[in-house]
């Protein structure tokens, strides 16, 4: 009986977690590439969807796979590949954020053993307000075409509530 | 009676609307048929007149990497980057297998084409991980580094840039050059192939400036 109980108090605990219904914030479709099995450091992607009322700004990941996680951002930009860190990222009320190839990503840093595909990486993401969310992301093979930089050929991309987000956030990179 | 006649002008009316509608539609195909080719060869693959490289040679630890030689006779797609690029440097690669696999069904073309990709990080890249990180993209690729002179004099060649961008001791971050380059079997930079890399686009221009290579005559 009291097994049950730790049970039901694990699954409300776990689904509530993953859920996030109650910070308003949801991730979706959580992934990170495979690299080659000397990789340093690796990428994950996810799309943040803010359901509140209030702004939410992300300001640091931790995992007990990395040693270390930051915040990036690449671009192409005058025929150069450039990638920068970015200390926090705005998800405004109502709106959402895409961490995705050649764009914003979660850079992880110095896996503590290998990773393939088909592995689980368990990540939290740590809001300014304080609360945090848990995710656990798929290793998978990511190519670079569909899913890759599919963004630099459309136009029409809603990449709008980024780039507001982006301006916010260039001001506050120097504040560090 | 005007009963009957009244819905006559109306499909009159309808009758002239599909009419131009449909003049629209070809007008249309045959404009954007006649742009599309020009718009594809001009901008994707920007064709420089190919120029030599001059005597190059990147060595690591004394041991050689990469020299003109080694260019020779072949056509070489050259990627510079670094293995601490966790976004666009793989994707690169992905989409250079991708492009490798398209080849490998066009007889005879992978026989003379090498895919070789430069880390310019020479500080954390060793041929050891160059080896590996090229071989889980393809066996086939190859990973070679050099000195930051020999690279930069190698670069400079091929209007390639790179610097170390932000970030502190281990993580820093090194910008690169984003464009693919194509040397043609007599060594010289004969084309440049602009990001976004697409394996279609990749294979298709490569194709076609094969096509219109002219060896030398001897
Ligand atoms: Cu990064």
């Amino acid at each position: 009986m009291k097994s049950l109980a730790t049970l039901l108090t694990l699954f409300f605990l776990t689904s509530s977690a993953w859920a996030s219904s109650q910070h308003g914030i949801e991730a979706h479709d959580p992934w990170v590439r495979e690299a080659p099995p000397t990789a340093r450091v690796l990428a994950a992607y996810l799309q943040l969807h803010n359901h509140g009322d209030k702004m939410r700004t992300l300001v640091s990941v931790e995992s007990p796979s990395f040693k270390r996680i930051e915040l990036h951002r690449s671009a192409e930009k005058d025929g150069m590949a450039t990638m920068a860190r970015v200390m926090k990222i705005m998800i405004p009320a109502h709106g959402k954020v895409s961490f995705e190839p050649g764009s914003l990503h979660i850079m992880l840093i110095n896996p503590l053993a290998p990773l393939k595909s088909g592995d689980k990486v368990d990540l939290t993401l740590h809001f300014a307000d304080g609360s945090s969310l848990n995710i656990r992301a798929d290793v998978r093979r990511g190519g670079g075409g569909t899913s890759g930089m599919a963004h630099h050929h459309d136009p029409d991309h809603p990449m709008g509530m980024q780039k507001e987000s982006h301006g916010d956030m260039k001001k506050h990179e120097h504040d560090h | 009676m005007p009963n009957t006649h009244a819905p006559n002008p109306w499909m009159k009316r309808i009758a002239v609307a599909l009419l131009l509608l449909v003049l629209g539609i070809v007008a249309g195909a045959l404009i954007s048929r006649s742009i599309t080719p020009t718009v594809d060869s001009s901008t994707a693959a920007q064709l420089q007149a190919p120029h030599p490289l001059q005597p190059f040679r990147l060595t690591y630890d004394g041991v050689p990497q990469l020299g003109n030689d080694d260019l020779r006779g072949k056509w070489s797609l050259l990627f510079f980057g670094y293995t601490h690029c966790p976004d666009i440097c793989p994707a690169t690669l992905a989409e250079l297998a991708r492009t490798y696999e398209l080849l490998a069904q066009e007889p005879g073309v992978l026989d003379d084409t090498q895919f070789i990709f430069v880390s310019v990080d020479p500080a954390r890249d060793t041929p050891q991980t160059l080896a590996a990180y090229t071989d889980y993209f393809n066996p086939a690729f190859i990973g070679v580094t050099g000195d930051t002179e020999q690279l930069t004099a190698l670069a400079r060649q091929m209007d390639i840039q790179f610097r170390r961008g932000d970030g502190s001791d281990e993580a820093y971050n090194v910008d690169h050059a984003s464009a693919i380059l194509l040397i043609d079997p007599q060594v010289r930079y004969h084309a440049r192939i602009k990001a976004p890399h697409h394996a279609q686009d990749v294979h298709r221009q490569f194709l076609e400036i094969r096509r219109q290579y002219q060896p030398p005559s001897s």
